[in-house]
């Protein structure tokens, strides 16, 4: 039963963005809070209904769509394991980050404004996840970057909010590019892009076939852009201009993980091409440790997060990279969790210090904010990856399937989560402990957030914490059930397969562990104990010139990624690779247009003689081509 | 033929209409005449015949051309009753005027005779020329119209010599005799061959391709915007279901010869508008730049000359007058609420206070670009399918390159619009234009998620 | 015909354009005389800009003189066929002229036809 009406899920998004945006004047702010929430809490219900109902692959067709000469495209709907955990992702996650934006957004005057927007994307998310071909995929995956885009901008007065938000269109626009292609060269080879007909047909093809590489190459980019990996992640930190549910619902939980997400869905052709999955590990592995790199020094309450979501991406890149697709999907459920909560508990923060971002002007809130405090602490274990919280058995089981298949990745990327769980707990350290560190004005005005924020906090730490226990790993006597509910969707190169011994794999986990504790301790004593506060923006590091950074590019570069990863030259380091090698790159494609357009717009002189006399050459250049064939 | 002669009685019956200035008529009258021909036009769906001795033909292929056509007058005469408010005399001149185009438009979309094909393309220029120039009092409307005036004869010349040299070699204006004669022909004269260069070029100019597009940005931003809509969107349909019929009838057995000048044509066309464009400062201007950038994908239809392409091109166009005609609707009132400033600063917050013509502007302008769910997404797609299905792959390719390039620019538009601060005051809609404003809106958007109902016609 | 005699049309076509103003060039004297600077107007001085604005009233004449001009050059070749097709070249003619009365009675209704 359910399964017929399945086509209803993404109608009531689009039916609360219809609503919301044309009674902006008539509903109130709350009311369209109300309603907006309403309109992705019954999508939730429906998701967990087919959740039960729903075990094996079921298509859901409702019309033909496009048919031109031997292509056929139906608008579909795939209801499977892997579509069904995204939707609850969306709709769960995005559920409690709506209920949370009632009190979040409530002052500001264009709330109705926003709360369409968030059911928009919520919309655009849903058709992304549940369509059944790549093309409607593709809609949804254009729509939730407009959406972003809308997002991100919406505190328009701000300049530098607009260029973000456009950085950020851009930047996916390349990334698109690249997904289209893909899909165009997949509609050439497979004749299809179906993923009916698409995955059958690629189960007679050779492993390493070059289409294939190619098609996944192409689809690769695109998700290079969404998910934020490098070379084309600047957006993603520069997007936390958007107000902060925007940060934590796209920005974190959900859009950036569609790449993830399309990735998985075309496991079966990744699992065909062993060069771009070569790729992807090492860029996911690259992203994960230089993101966390420059996560260690950031000042900004949101930027570290957004580093750290940048960091994270990499690891479920790695985890694809390495065909451990159900290992990916785990650590995007579980980091929805704990990232969105990361985010709304920075929300929480910023609004009870009247938006104050700088964590050096925080500290000592942890006895003012006591439900935030705790969700936050929650939230940092998590990540951090310290048992029995979720973090811990998603990155682990990565980190697990990296030493299998290449002992010196694990190591690096144990690197990254010292990192990692380094620059959470000097957040965490310098937001809740010490002194307060800003006006005698912000202090009169901390306050707890009201309980319609606190709610969503609390079921989401609750989520953190027992998230883990989805995939409860075999080697603690669990079943896995995450991996197996999801066998039906996925390229099992994994599966039924015990990759290593139960000794190491215990021997790794302790390690990690004991690792971890002892990186926080050390957090402990630098910020607490000492109490070192990180220097004020306008004094010293003005002396250091650019000069020094150009001097000794190479040696600060692989100084601080090897040697002296707390060198505090690196923030400007990478920031410099940020802003002038990538920007750059970006950049010089603008500027080259505007030249060629500079070149053309000449021709266009006004002088009628002059265009004739280009019309009469051209018809003398075509006479010449007569003779010529 | 009779959709033909209903056109012409009721354009006609608005000049003497005119003379009594019974102003609260003409509109009523204009609009019945479109609905009245519409419905005659209809009607011939599936009811081929042949007319004036065989020398024009109605099938399917012109009726839903001509529908198309009618569509699109209706909306740019529904907008007219708006802009031409102030103006005391000439309005029913001007939609007489439009009603003769659109007569000129409907010989050329079903002409099966070169002499009709001829009569058609200018029984559909002259009255554009005086349009163009109709703002009397407007220097650069005036230009606009000289300027039009003189490289559109200029064209036309070589349309005739064009014409006439075809005729030489083959000694018909029938398309289907030509054709006869060219399969039958083992060495073609270069005469004939010259000819179908200078029709090709006669055409280029008509529908905006470079390197005859010279005239479009000069004259598209001198003439009044109304009418540049209409030329945008109704020259553009009929030019093109002409270029169509005429190419894939007569010459698509040399089409070897005839493809590799289109092929670079339409390079330089994609190039040169979406460069230009990515520069301009003026709305109207940059609409322009647009329009010669999809006259660069529509020939794409023309270049793949398969079974997809008539489809492709109808619905292409149709999407695009859909797209165009409430562009420059909004453009329109934000020019007359700016005092005549039509700069993309113009639109600066706009989507704050206008909300309503913000999104209706987005989705002509995404449609435009061919983002998903509007329309031009699946026009653009059936393009280019069928010059994949042809083997224009590389051209393709560089289509698409073309089309993400174009982004760029609706985009600053759009950022202007949701984005940026202005010092925008709340643009009084009035009812017919907000109407036909939402009316293309609501269907470019049934067309971007319902393509097959259009694209199965043809 | 073959691409030859093309290239011969245009190859004699240019040489004769550049050969007569190159010639005229090379073979003229060049003598500079304020004289010749004037504007040729049989011998006397122009008086006023030389640009003079004809009264518009010609061009409308001149117009509706048209469409009568083009009126008999149609049915010049009506008259010579009519017996042959008879009563209906009869009616089309009609309708025909009806028409361009109909542009004539505008023209007169629109004051075209008086000479302000």
């Amino acid at each position: 039963m359910i399964q017929k009406i399945a086509w209803m899920i993404p109608l009531f998004p689009l039916l609360g963005f219809i609503i919301n945006s044309f009674g902006r004047k008539i509903i109130s702010r709350n009311m369209s809070g109300i309603i907006a929430s309403l309109m992705v809490f019954i999508p939730l219900i429906f998701a967990f209904d087919l959740f039960f109902s729903v075990t094996d692959k079921v298509t859901v067709h409702l019309f033909n769509w496009i048919s031109a000469g031997v292509i056929n495209i139906p608008f579909e709907f795939l209801i499977d394991p892997l579509s069904i955990t995204m939707m609850l992702v969306v709709t769960g996650v995005g559920f409690l980050i709506h209920v949370y934006s009632i009190g979040y957004m409530g002052h500001d005057e264009h709330a109705n404004t926003f709360f369409a927007y968030l059911n928009l994307f919520i919309f655009f998310m849903l058709l992304l996840v549940m369509g059944a071909n790549y093309l409607i995929l593709f809609i949804g995956w254009e729509g939730v970057g407009l959406c972003s885009y809308l997002l991100i901008g919406f505190w328009y007065k701000n300049t530098e909010y607009n260029n973000a938000a456009r950085k950020a269109f851009v930047m996916n626009r390349i990334g698109d590019l690249g997904f289209l292609l893909g899909i165009i060269l997949m509609l050439f080879a497979f004749g299809s892009v179906n993923f009916k007909d698409v995955f059958p047909a690629a189960g007679s093809v050779q492993s390493g076939n070059v289409t294939v590489t190619i098609i996944t190459l192409l689809l690769m980019i695109g998700a290079l852009g969404k998910s934020a990996q490098i070379p084309l992640y600047t957006w993603l930190p520069d997007a936390m201009a958007g107000p902060t549910p925007v940060s934590a619902l796209i920005h974190a939980a959900t859009m950036v993980t569609a790449g993830i997400y399309m990735i998985a869905r075309s496991s079966i052709l990744y699992s065909l091409a062993p060069i771009t999955s070569g790729v992807i590990v090492v860029i996911g592995l690259a992203t994960a440790v230089f993101a966390a790199s420059i996560g260690l020094l950031q000042n900004d309450i949101k930027k570290v997060l957004a580093y750290s979501t940048v960091s994270q991406l990499g690891y479920m890149f790695l985890a694809l990279g390495l065909g451990a697709y159900s290992s990916a999907m785990f650590h995007v459920t579980t980091h929805a969790f704990f990232k969105a909560l990361l985010f709304l508990g920075a929300g929480s923060v910023m609004h009870a210090l009247n938006n104050g971002q700088d964590i050096r002007g925080m500290g000592g809130l942890r006895k003012k904010l006591p439900i935030t405090f705790i969700t936050f602490l929650i939230a940092t274990l998590a990540i951090s990856g310290i048992p029995p919280f979720s973090g811990f058995f998603s990155k682990d089981e990565i980190l697990a399937k990296a030493f299998a298949s290449n002992p010196s990745l694990w190591v690096v990327g144990m690197i990254g989560a010292l990192f990692t769980c380094f620059y959470m707990f000097r957040l965490f350290y310098l937001v809740f402990y010490g002194k307060f560190r800003g006006t005698s004005e912000q202090e009169a005005h901390v306050h707890e957030s009201p309980l319609v924020m606190t709610i969503p906090l609390i079921v989401l730490a609750v989520l953190a914490f027992l998230g883990g226990f989805l995939n409860f790993p075999a080697i603690f006597g669990g079943k896995e059930s995450f991996a197996e509910y999801l066998k039906p969707s996925l390229a099992g190169q994994y599966y039924g397969k015990e990759l290593i011994p139960h000794q190491t794999e215990l021997l790794l986990m302790a390690s990690s562990v004991i690792i971890l504790l002892a990186v926080i301790f050390i957090a402990w004593q630098v910020f607490v104990k000492r109490g070192t506060v990180p220097a004020d923006e306008t004094t010293e590091r003005k002396g250091l010139v650019k000069l020094v950074y150009n001097k000794y590019f190479i040696d600060e570069l692989y100084n601080s990624i090897f040697v002296k990863p707390y060198n505090f030259l690196s923030e400007k380091v990478f920031s410099w690779i940020d802003r002038v090698v990538i920007d750059g790159i970006v950049n010089s494609f603008g500027e080259i247009s505007i030249i060629c357009g500079r070149s053309v717009r000449k021709l266009q002189n006004g002088n009628t003689s002059f265009y004739l006399f280009v019309m009469a050459w051209a018809i003398v250049a075509m006479f010449i081509y007569l003779m010529l064939v | 033929m009779a959709a033909l002669i209903s056109i012409a009685v009721f354009g006609i019956a608005l000049l003497y209409i005119e003379l009594t200035n019974s102003k609260k008529i003409q509109l009523p009258l204009a609009v019945v005449g479109l609905l009245v021909t519409l419905g005659l036009t209809v009607m011939q769906w599936n009811h081929p015949s042949s007319s004036f001795n065989n020398m024009a033909v109605t099938d399917n292929y012109s009726v839903a051309f001509n529908a198309s056509i009618l569509l699109s007058t209706m909306f740019v005469v529904l907008l007219s009753a708006y802009y031409y408010e102030d103006v005391k005399q000439h309005v029913a001149e001007i939609m007489a005027l439009m009603l003769f185009t659109v007569f000129g438009a409907f010989l050329i979309t079903s002409f099966s005779n070169m002499i009709m094909l001829f009569l058609g393309i200018e029984t559909l220029s002259i009255p554009l020329y005086v349009l163009a120039g109709s703002k009397k009092f407007s220097l650069r409307s005036n230009e606009a119209s000289f300027k039009y005036f003189l490289m559109g004869a200029f064209a036309s010349a070589i349309l005739l010599l064009g014409i006439t040299l075809v005729y030489g070699a083959s000694a018909t204006f029938q398309l289907s005799a030509i054709s006869d004669y060219v399969n039958n022909t083992k060495q073609l004269p270069g005469i004939f061959y010259m000819g179908i260069i200078l029709i090709l070029v006669g055409f280029s100019f008509k529908v905006a391709a470079a390197p005859f597009h010279f005239w479009t940005p000069d004259v598209y931003e001198g003439s009044p915007t109304l009418i540049t809509a209409f030329m945008a969107t109704v020259v553009k349909i009929a030019g093109f279901a002409a270029f169509y019929r005429l190419f894939s009838s007569a010459f698509s057995s040399i089409a070897t010869f005839w493809e590799p000048l289109l092929w670079g044509m339409i390079i330089l066309t994609l190039l040169i508008s979406n460069f230009a464009a990515l520069l301009q400062k003026g709305v109207k201007r940059l609409l322009a730049y647009s329009s010669i950038s999809h006259a660069g994908f529509l020939l794409l239809g023309i270049i793949a000359l398969n079974k997809l392409s008539a489809g492709g091109i109808f619905y292409y166009t149709l999407a695009y007058s859909l797209a165009t005609i409430p562009a420059f609707g909004v453009l329109i009132l934000v020019k007359n609420h700016r005092n005549s400033d039509d700069s993309i600063d113009a639109f600066n917050g706009l989507a704050k206070k206008n909300p309503l013509l913000a999104i209706v502007m987005s989705v002509a302008l995404l449609s435009m670009a061919g983002i998903p769910i509007t329309a031009g997404f699946f026009a653009k797609y059936y393009i280019f399918v069928a010059a994949i299905d042809s083997g224009y792959i590389l051209l393709t390719i560089f289509a698409v390159l073309a089309a993400v390039l174009g982004v760029f620019y609706y985009f600053r538009l759009l950022n202007a619009m949701f984005l940026k601060e202005g010092e925008a005051e709340k643009i009084k809609i009035p009812v017919v234009f907000g109407i036909s404003l939402l009316i293309t809106t609501i269907l470019t958007l049934a067309m971007g998620v319902f393509p097959d109902y259009i694209i199965k016609l043809l | 015909m073959g691409s030859i005699s093309i290239i011969l049309l245009m190859a004699c076509g240019i040489i004769f354009a550049v050969a007569a103003i190159a010639i005229g060039r090379k073979l003229s004297m060049k003598r500079f005389n304020p004289t010749k600077g004037e504007a040729y107007e049989c011998g006397i001085q122009t008086e006023g800009d030389t640009w003079v604005q004809l009264h518009i009233g010609y061009y409308l004449f001149a117009l509706v003189f048209l469409l009568f001009d083009v009126e008999i050059a149609f049915v010049y070749p009506w008259a010579v066929v009519f017996k042959e097709i008879g009563m209906v070249a009869f009616v089309e003619i009609v309708m025909f002229v009806l028409v361009l009365f109909l542009g004539l009675l505008y023209a007169y209704k629109k004051k075209a036809l008086t000479w302000m």
